[in-house]
């Protein structure tokens, strides 16, 4: 089923539009909160409640890319349970990832505004293969091994353009002012 | 916790980078990342790569040519490579010192068998050492050049009108005794 028909049944609130959605997109939305929360009970329970958000947002919202619409929601949502969970201590898979970005970026907690525009102009200026790298690693949350087996690359090489990516990135991100 | 706010925010970047991002699931890793050429065949497929390919190339083939023309092959006629493995006598006795009959006689009497020489595979083609390229006659063309004229540096002197010669007339005989 195509995503405009998917839409047209939220916007008619009709319940088959769930089950369409974890049809089509299911899978998707699972793999990227298990490389969150690394945990499937609590990935299951984030995916559930992706679909309890997307009923309440469509309508009055009607997303023009429907897929990323979804990724979206379930990423904040993992992200928001990582939180909860582990408020006092870190899992050992997020911690690598968010130890990198902390190089990334000085910034104070909560000062996010505009930040993801800004992390747009900067990932549209890059070739399409790091772009792809650095939004699978810290988007969706997968691990160098599992990028280099994706796009049929070595782990070192993986490394070392997102090292390289995060350096620009650091660099964009001072020249427009986010910096302590 | 900084990063947690950059990794926060990337929820919120445009639908078309997470649509970008989710092709790499469902794309072979082939079209993601083609495999490249190794740096060797990069070099050699480069403009440089080739350039010094040809340079090489030539280079050896300028070098045969020259080492071909230093190096002619033997038995080329005018040309003694020193090596002909018959020593011929020499044809031109004008430096030989004058001999007498009886020393002649003497020295053929003592003269030991004479050693009949190697086969000389060249037998019958006498081999000038000096060998004189006969000048071609080659008609002269006429001199196109104009003949300069001779110039006479004696000019002519330019004739004296005569004068006539007053009429003297002759002295009669001298009074005087």
């Amino acid at each position: 089923m195509q995503d405009n028909e998917i839409i047209e049944l939220y916007f008619a609130r009709n319940e088959q539009a769930i089950s369409e959605t974890d049809r089509k997109y299911g899978a998707t939305c699972m793999r990227l909160s298990m490389n969150i929360l690394n945990s499937r009970p609590d990935a299951e329970e984030c995916v559930n409640d992706t679909y309890l958000n997307v009923w309440n947002s469509i309508p009055p919202q009607r997303p023009s890319y429907f897929k990323a619409f979804i990724c979206r929601i379930a990423r904040n949502l993992s992200l928001k349970r990582y939180r909860y969970l582990h408020s006092q201590c870190r899992d050992s898979h997020l911690t690598v990832m968010l130890d990198e970005l902390d190089q990334c970026a000085a910034l104070p907690e909560g000062d996010a505004a505009g930040l993801g525009e800004v992390i747009s102009d900067f990932l549209e200026e890059q070739e399409q293969l790091t772009r792809l790298l650095f939004m699978g690693r810290y988007f969706h949350g997968c691990t160098v091994r599992d990028l280099a087996r994706r796009c049929g690359m070595t782990t070192n090489a993986v490394s070392v353009r997102l090292h390289r990516v995060r350096e620009e990135l650091r660099d964009y991100l001072e020249e427009r002012g986010y910096h302590v | 916790m900084k990063g947690m706010t950059l990794l926060a925010s990337l929820s919120d970047v445009r639908d078309s980078l997470i649509e970008e991002s989710l092709m790499m699931f469902d794309t072979p890793a082939e079209e993601l990342c083609p495999k490249g050429q190794s740096a060797f065949s990069r070099f050699l497929n480069s403009g440089l790569g080739v350039a010094m390919i040809c340079t090489v190339v030539s280079l050896g083939v300028l070098m045969g040519i020259i080492r071909a023309g230093q190096n002619p092959p033997v038995g080329t006629p005018g040309v003694s490579d020193g090596t002909t493995g018959y020593e011929e006598e020499s044809s031109d006795v004008s430096d030989m010192p004058e001999e007498t009959e009886s020393e002649t006689e003497s020295e053929r009497k003592n003269e030991t068998t004479p050693v009949d020489p190697p086969e000389n595979p060249f037998s019958g083609v006498i081999v000038d050492p000096n060998p004189t390229v006969p000048t071609p006659n080659i008609p002269t063309a006429p001199d196109p050049r104009p003949e300069w004229p001779t110039i006479n540096w004696d000019p002519p002197r330019p004739q004296t009108p005569s004068v006539p010669r007053p009429n003297v007339p002759t002295p009669g005989p001298s009074p005087w005794p």
